[in-house]
């Protein structure tokens, strides 16, 4: 509904334009070419001060970023979703060149999120299934719950990493 | 520092290339001047074209490397050096050709609001730059389907089957193109670094040059009081600049299905030399940066060439045009098939009727959202009804009524094939509108701001005509 106003009111103000024009200019194809000053003049108006607080809104992010850490910046995203980027971190230490992760993921309010969080915090290190990653990392579950793994590093209840004992 | 030089090394390269593919092909006259006025286009041409050499290059297993970078900007300085090796230098033009400049006195008021604009569009590009050199990616899909591909891109040489072909990576939506993750990962090469607070830099650029672009490919048929001020108002739609800075691949890709969309509609007013190469070039990098940028240039070549057909046009040389399209295309889905990665649109049921009957009731609000952003005064500053009055004068005058109808028929093609795409999507609608609609439409608006900036220009010259002329009726 709001369209079809918005379209109905530019096509009045391009008859109204004409109508005016038509004073001025013979009839016919020229004077409907008068209608081109309705988008240049709505230009004009409109541009001008949503011109004024872009800018205003760019300063604001160039302000936004000036506060930003070092931090804020590498694990923002996750940290914005609540995960455990210092677990990932963690367990990112105890990964090798080379190395693939599963990641076991149960408790969490929104598992997928989490898991595109941590695939991207955890790279370059490649993700794969955990029944054939070199490691798996179980975040907020009780690991005791799998079997075929190797000793258990635990950095808090429910935050580990085991090697697999079909990785390398 | 010497790692943002490096990156913004890779924008200076892409803009050589650019620009001498753009001689190559007759859009740009070999002087200083119009080079120097054509850098928006150059760039754009050069960010479009380059990545596609590389997918291709990808697919067949020839490393991507900054050497591999290298060499296809240069084959784009020679081919375009050598293609264009008979454009005149306008030699008793090229010594005096700034000497206008030194007239300022008398310049006619067209000059001083293409002044304006410069100074205006300057400003806003600069303290743009100001505004994103250090914002981080926050956009969901721009860390984690666009970055994400970047860094693989950026560590590996070839499409590494660790992520590629694995569906633990499912999520980053596997078969979507590469345009803009090769493009990403051309600057972290380069810098040496995967940095997520120097993306948006780059890509600031890209809106940057496609509004010069622009403002570059209309200004023989469009008087700068016309695209001047449609185009600032373009420049700072937060429906374009705003959805920028969150680093999706949406405006990217609608700003060069728009380059494309008004390259072909100038062709289609004119036939000038050029305009159809980078048509070509345009639409085969909006196809190869999201799926809704393929469906978009076919929609595209398909009402051109129902226009070309109407209008006895030159049908061998658009035919080739839309075959390279197709030809552009085809590296990244071959391998996609040979790979066997699919994406999650049921494409092959999209025609079944049984199927869409099930679904009907998606159509309803689909339109809804669609129609609705489109009227979001806030995010669109009016682009559509101007449009629309633009194309019904045109259409009923008859004053570039061909050009109207091919920006009108894109329009409609478009957004039924949007509509298309929500009501065959296995996804809950609610959640795929939500997560989805606000970038959808980008692609339909700047077909829009093209129809706005293009007819308008053709009407305003109408009334400007001497009286008795009837010209410029197509």
């Amino acid at each position: 509904m709001q369209l079809a106003i918005q379209v109905a009111g530019a096509l009045a103000a391009g008859g109204l334009t004409l109508i005016l024009v038509r004073q001025v200019v013979p009839r016919g194809r020229r004077a409907v070419g008068a209608v081109a000053l309705v988008p240049v003049a709505t230009a004009c108006l409109v541009a001008a001060p949503v011109y004024r607080d872009q800018i205003g809104e760019l300063l604001d992010q160039r302000e936004a970023n000036s506060t930003l850490t070092a931090r804020d910046v590498r694990l923002g995203n996750g940290i914005g979703i609540d995960a455990d980027v210092d677990f990932l971190g963690w367990a990112k230490g105890r990964l090798a060149a080379g190395e693939t992760f599963g990641l076991v993921v149960e408790n969490s309010e929104d598992p997928g999120s989490l898991e595109q969080w941590a695939f991207f915090q955890l790279a370059p290190y490649v993700a794969a299934e955990p029944s054939v990653a070199d490691w798996v990392i179980f975040y907020d579950v009780d690991p005791e719950e799998y079997a075929g793994l190797g000793e258990l590093d635990v950095y808090r209840p429910g935050f580990a990493i085991a090697r697999s004992r079909l990785g390398r | 520092m010497g790692a943002d030089i490096a990156s913004f090394g890779v924008d200076a390269l892409l803009a050589l290339a650019g620009l001498w593919i753009l001689v190559g092909i007759g859009l740009v006259p070999l002087r200083g001047y119009s080079m120097l006025a054509a850098l928006g286009l150059a760039y754009m041409t050069g960010a479009a074209l380059v990545p596609v050499v590389l997918i291709a290059l990808l697919t067949i297993g020839i490393p991507v490397t900054l050497a591999t970078f290298f060499i296809v900007v240069l084959a784009c300085v020679v081919a375009g050096g050598f293609a264009g090796r008979n454009v005149r230098i306008g030699a008793s033009q090229a010594p005096g050709a700034w000497r206008w400049l030194r007239s300022w006195r008398s310049w006619p008021a067209e000059t001083w609001v293409v002044v304006a604009f410069v100074a205006l569009f300057g400003a806003y590009s600069v303290i743009g730059m100001i505004g994103v050199y250090e914002s981080p990616l926050v956009g969901w899909d721009s860390w984690s389907i666009w970055a994400r591909k970047a860094q693989v891109l950026s560590l590996h040489d070839s499409l590494f089957g660790g992520f590629f072909t694995n569906q633990s990576y499912a999520f980053a939506h596997l078969d979507y193109p590469l345009q803009y993750p090769v493009w990403e990962s051309l600057h972290f090469r380069a810098a040496g670094t995967f940095d997520i607070q120097a993306v948006l830099r780059h890509v600031w650029l890209l809106l940057v040059g496609s509004i010069w672009a622009l403002a570059y490919l209309l200004r023989e048929r469009v008087r700068p009081v016309v695209w001047a001020p449609i185009l600032l108002l373009a420049l700072t739609a937060p429906g374009i600049s705003g959805q920028l800075r969150d680093g999706y691949a949406d405006v990217p890709m609608a700003l060069f299905a728009c380059l494309g969309v008004v390259a072909l509609g100038m062709w289609i007013d004119r036939q000038e030399t050029g305009l159809l190469p980078l048509v070509a070039i345009m639409l085969a990098a909006a196809a190869n940066t999201k799926n809704e940028g393929m469906a978009t240039a076919l929609a595209v070549l398909v009402v051109g060439g129902a226009i070309v057909l109407a209008r006895n046009l030159n049908v061998k040389a658009y035919a080739a045009t839309s075959g390279a399209v197709v030809v552009a295309l085809l590296p990244w889905r071959i391998w996609l098939a040979a790979h066997g990665i699919e994406g999650d649109m049921p494409v092959s049921k999209g025609l079944d009727p049984g199927y869409l009957m099930d679904r009907i009731d998606r159509v309803g609000p689909t339109i809804a959202a669609i129609n609705g952003q489109f009227a979001d005064p806030e995010r669109w500053l009016y682009l559509l009804p101007l449009a629309t009055l633009v194309v019904v004068a045109c259409l009923v005058s008859g004053v570039g009524r061909r050009v109207a109808a091919f920006y009108l028929g894109c329009f409609l093609l478009v957004w039924a094939v949007f509509v298309w795409s929500y009501w065959i999507s296995p996804h809950d609608l609610e959640w795929h509108l939500g997560t989805s609609v606000e970038r959808v439409v980008s692609i339909p608006m700047l077909v829009c701001l093209a129809a706005l900036a293009h007819l308008s220009g053709l009407l305003l010259g109408e009334l400007r005509r001497g009286p008795g002329s009837e010209h410029g009726a197509h």
